[in-house]
C-alpha cells in the first residue's frame, strides 16, 4: 500500500496542482454571481508630450515657447462604465464628482465602489460639474462640490463651479507690474441658469483598443490608466497664443480651452 | 365572519396610515409667516427648514465682522435694517479698507420670492448669495475656509452651531444654511399697501391717483404683490460700457447689454439712493429720469420705447401722486422688527 502511494503521488501532486492552476483560470473567467458587485480604480497619470510631468517645470511647446504650471485642478464627475455589447453602468451621481488636483497625488488616482461585476472595456466621464448641481442649494454640495473645500474652483460673483484651472509661468506671456510672466486659465460655464449664456461642460468618451477589459469581480479590482498630456492645453485642437491669451476666465475664449481638453485624455491600458 | 372584520380593520389601517403623509408640506414652514395675499414662495424650505435656533445663528452670523478678512465688516454694514437692509446714503457701497465696489446694495427682504439674485442675476440660490459678499476683494475679501476656522475658534460659536444642528461641527453647509434662514425670514408684507390690499386701510386722495398712474405706467415691470417681475430689462440710463455691462456680464449676450434685473419697490422710500450705481438720491430724480432722461440704445426695453421719445412722460403733478403712492410700500413694522436687529436685548424666544 505505502509503495503504491509512494509511486503514485508525484502524479497525485502534479493532478491537484494542475486542478488548482485550473480553477484559477475558471474563478478568473467565471461568471460573475447575480448581484456581485466589486470596485474600480481609475489613474489619471499626467503627462507633457511625452515626458513626466512636474508642477513648476519647464516644458517646450511646438512654437518653441517655454512655459511652467504651478497649478492643475480639473473636475471629473457623471461617470459612465460601458460593456463590448454597448451596454453601460452609470455611476450613481452622488458618487461621480471627483477633483483632481496634480500637486495632491492620491486626488490622481479615484475609486469607485459598489460597481456591478462585469467587463468594462470603455468609460466616459464629463470634465466640470453638471448644470444641476452647479445651480442646488448648498445642502447637495458636500465634498469636492463644497465651496470651502474645492481649493477656489467656484466663481461667486456669477455662481458656478471653475471646471479647469491651470496657472503658470511662460515666456510668451506679457510682463506683469511684478516682472512676472504668468498665464491663468480658469474654464467653467455651465451653459446658464435663466438664459444660455457659455457652455463649456465637455464629455470625454474613451475606449480600450486592445487586449481586455476592466474585469470587476467582488475579489478584484482593476484600475484603468488614463494619460492626460498637459501640453494639449496648449497645442491641441487650436494653438494656444499665450501672448494674446494669458488670462482665460469667464469669456467666449474660454471655449478654446475647453475644445482642447476634450483632447487630454487616452485610455493607455488597464490592470487587471 | 370575524375575518371580514379583522379585513375591514386591516383596510382601515392601511387607509389612515395613507393618509398621514398629507400634513408634511405645512411643517416644512412652520415658524414662518407666509403672508396669505402673497403668491407661493421658491425657495425650497425642506432642503432647510426653519428651526428658531438657526434662525438666530443666522442673525449673529450677519452681524458677525470675523466674516471679512480683517474683521471689520459684517453683512449688517451694508445692509441696515433701517433702510430696509440696503446702504443708506451710499451710491456704491465700501467694503474692507474703504474699497468701493461698482454697484448698489440691494435691499434685502422677500428673499424666499426671489428666483434669481443681484442686479446681473449672478446668483441663482439664495444659499450662495453670502459667498458672493464674502469672496469679493472689495467687500468682505475673505475665504469661506478662513471664516469657518475662525467661528471654530471663537468663543460663542461651537457652543451656538451645537443648539442649531445638535453638534459643534461648523460646515459651510451649515454655514450658509443658517444665513439663509435669517435672510427668508425677512419678509415684509405690513406695509400700508398690503393693508389696503387687505381691506385694513384705504389709500387717500394723492395715493390713489399714484396707484392709478403706477398701475398704468409703472407695474408692467414692477409688477404684483412683490412690486416686480423679476425680469432684466435696460431702463436708459446712460452708461460706460467699458465699466458697466450688467446682465451681459453674466449672459455674454450682447443682447443683455444694459440690462439690470428689475427691482422690487416695496421699501422704496427708505432704500435710496437708486439705480444699479446708486446714481439718483432722490425719488423726484428717478422720475424726472424716466421722464425725460431715458436713453435710446438696442437693449432699451421696448415698454420704455412706446412713445415717440423714449420713457414714460409725467407731469410734475403726476410725479409728486406716485411719490405719494410709493411711499405707501414703506413697510414700519419690518424695518423696525426687533427679530432682525444687531441690538435686541427687549427680544425674547
Amino acid at each position: 500500500m505505502y509503495t503504491l502511494y509512494k509511486r503514485v503521488s508525484p502524479y497525485l501532486v502534479a493532478l491537484s496542482m494542475a486542478f488548482f492552476f485550473l480553477s484559477c483560470t475558471n474563478t478568473d473567467n467565471l461568471e460573475p454571481e447575480p448581484n456581485e458587485v466589486g470596485s474600480l480604480s481609475i489613474e489619471f497619470e499626467h503627462l507633457v508630450g511625452g515626458s513626466p510631468f512636474d508642477l513648476d517645470n519647464e516644458y517646450q511647446r511646438a512654437n518653441g515657447e517655454t512655459f511652467s504650471v504651478s497649478t492643475l485642478n480639473y473636475y471629473v464627475s457623471n461617470i459612465i462604465l460601458s460593456k463590448e455589447d454597448g451596454s453601460t453602468f452609470v455611476v450613481p451621481q452622488e458618487k461621480s464628482y471627483f477633483l483632481i488636483r496634480n500637486h495632491t497625488p492620491e486626488t490622481c488616482l479615484i475609486t469607485l465602489d459598489s460597481i456591478p461585476a462585469d467587463t468594462y472595456t470603455g468609460i466616459a466621464f464629463t470634465i466640470g460639474v453638471d448644470s444641476l448641481r452647479s445651480v442646488s442649494d448648498i445642502s447637495k454640495r458636500t465634498g469636492v462640490l463644497d465651496p470651502a473645500q474645492n481649493e477656489g474652483m467656484y466663481w461667486t460673483w456669477n455662481s458656478g463651479y471653475i471646471f479647469f484651472m491651470m496657472e503658470g509661468i511662460s515666456s510668451e506671456a506679457p510682463e506683469d507690474p511684478t516682472g512676472t510672466r504668468a498665464f491663468r486659465f480658469h474654464i467653467g460655464g455651465f451653459g446658464g441658469y435663466e438664459s444660455a449664456t457659455l457652455n463649456n461642460l465637455k464629455d470625454i468618451n474613451l475606449s480600450i483598443h486592445h487586449g481586455e477589459g476592466a474585469i470587476v469581480r467582488k475579489e478584484k479590482q482593476p484600475k484603468i490608466h488614463l494619460i492626460v498630456d498637459v501640453l494639449k492645453v496648449l497645442d491641441g485642437l487650436e494653438d494656444v497664443s499665450l501672448e494674446e491669451n494669458a488670462t482665460v476666465m469667464f469669456n467666449p475664449y474660454s471655449s478654446v480651452i475647453a475644445e482642447n481638453y476634450t483632447q487630454l485624455f487616452t485610455l493607455d491600458h488597464i490592470h487587471n | 365572519m370575524r375575518s371580514i372584520y379583522s379585513l375591514l380593520f386591516v383596510v382601515w389601517i392601511f387607509i389612515t396610515a395613507c393618509n398621514k403623509p398629507e400634513v408634511a408640506p405645512v411643517e416644512m414652514v412652520k415658524g414662518l409667516d407666509l403672508p396669505d395675499h402673497f403668491p407661493s414662495p421658491v425657495y425650497d424650505f425642506s432642503a432647510n427648514p426653519y428651526k428658531e435656533e438657526i434662525f438666530l445663528l443666522g442673525r449673529d452670523l450677519f452681524y458677525e465682522p470675523k466674516l471679512s478678512a480683517n474683521n471689520t465688516i459684517a453683512c449688517g454694514s451694508c445692509h441696515l435694517q433701517s433702510n430696509a437692509f440696503t446702504h443708506h446714503g451710499h451710491n456704491v457701497s465700501h467694503g474692507i479698507n474703504d474699497q468701493l465696489g461698482k454697484r448698489n446694495a440691494l435691499p434685502l427682504f422677500n428673499l424666499a420670492w426671489q428666483p434669481i439674485f443681484f442686479w446681473d442675476g449672478g446668483v441663482p440660490n439664495l444659499d450662495l448669495t453670502s459667498l458672493n459678499a464674502l469672496h469679493s476683494p472689495v467687500e468682505m475679501d475673505e475665504r469661506i475656509e478662513n471664516v469657518l476656522i475662525k467661528l471654530a475658534e471663537d468663543e460663542k460659536y461651537p457652543t451656538r452651531f451645537e443648539e442649531a444642528f445638535g453638534n459643534a461641527e461648523i460646515t459651510s453647509q451649515r454655514f450658509l444654511q443658517a444665513l439663509s434662514q435669517f435672510m427668508y425670514s425677512m419678509i415684509s408684507s405690513q406695509s400700508k399697501f398690503d393693508k389696503v390690499q387687505l381691506g385694513e386701510a384705504s389709500f387717500w386722495d394723492d395715493e390713489l391717483k399714484g396707484q392709478a398712474l403706477f398701475e398704468q405706467k409703472c407695474s408692467p415691470c414692477h409688477a404684483g404683490v412683490l412690486l416686480t417681475d423679476f425680469s432684466f430689462r435696460n431702463n436708459g440710463l446712460p452708461i460706460n460700457h467699458d465699466f458697466e455691462r450688467g446682465r451681459e456680464e453674466i449672459t455674454l449676450s450682447e443682447a443683455d447689454r444694459g440690462k439690470f434685473k428689475v427691482p422690487s419697490l416695496r421699501n422704496i422710500a427708505v432704500t435710496g439712493p437708486y439705480m444699479h450705481d446708486g446714481r439718483f438720491r432722490t425719488l423726484r430724480q428717478v422720475l424726472d429720469f424716466y421722464s425725460t432722461g431715458v436713453q435710446s440704445s438696442e437693449t432699451l426695453d421696448p415698454l420704455l420705447q412706446a412713445e415717440d421719445t423714449p420713457g414714460i412722460a409725467l407731469s410734475e403733478i403726476e410725479k409728486t401722486q406716485l411719490i405719494a403712492f410709493l411711499e405707501t410700500l414703506t413697510d414700519y413694522e419690518f424695518i423696525r422688527d426687533k427679530r432682525f436687529s444687531e441690538t435686541n436685548d427687549d427680544f425674547t424666544k
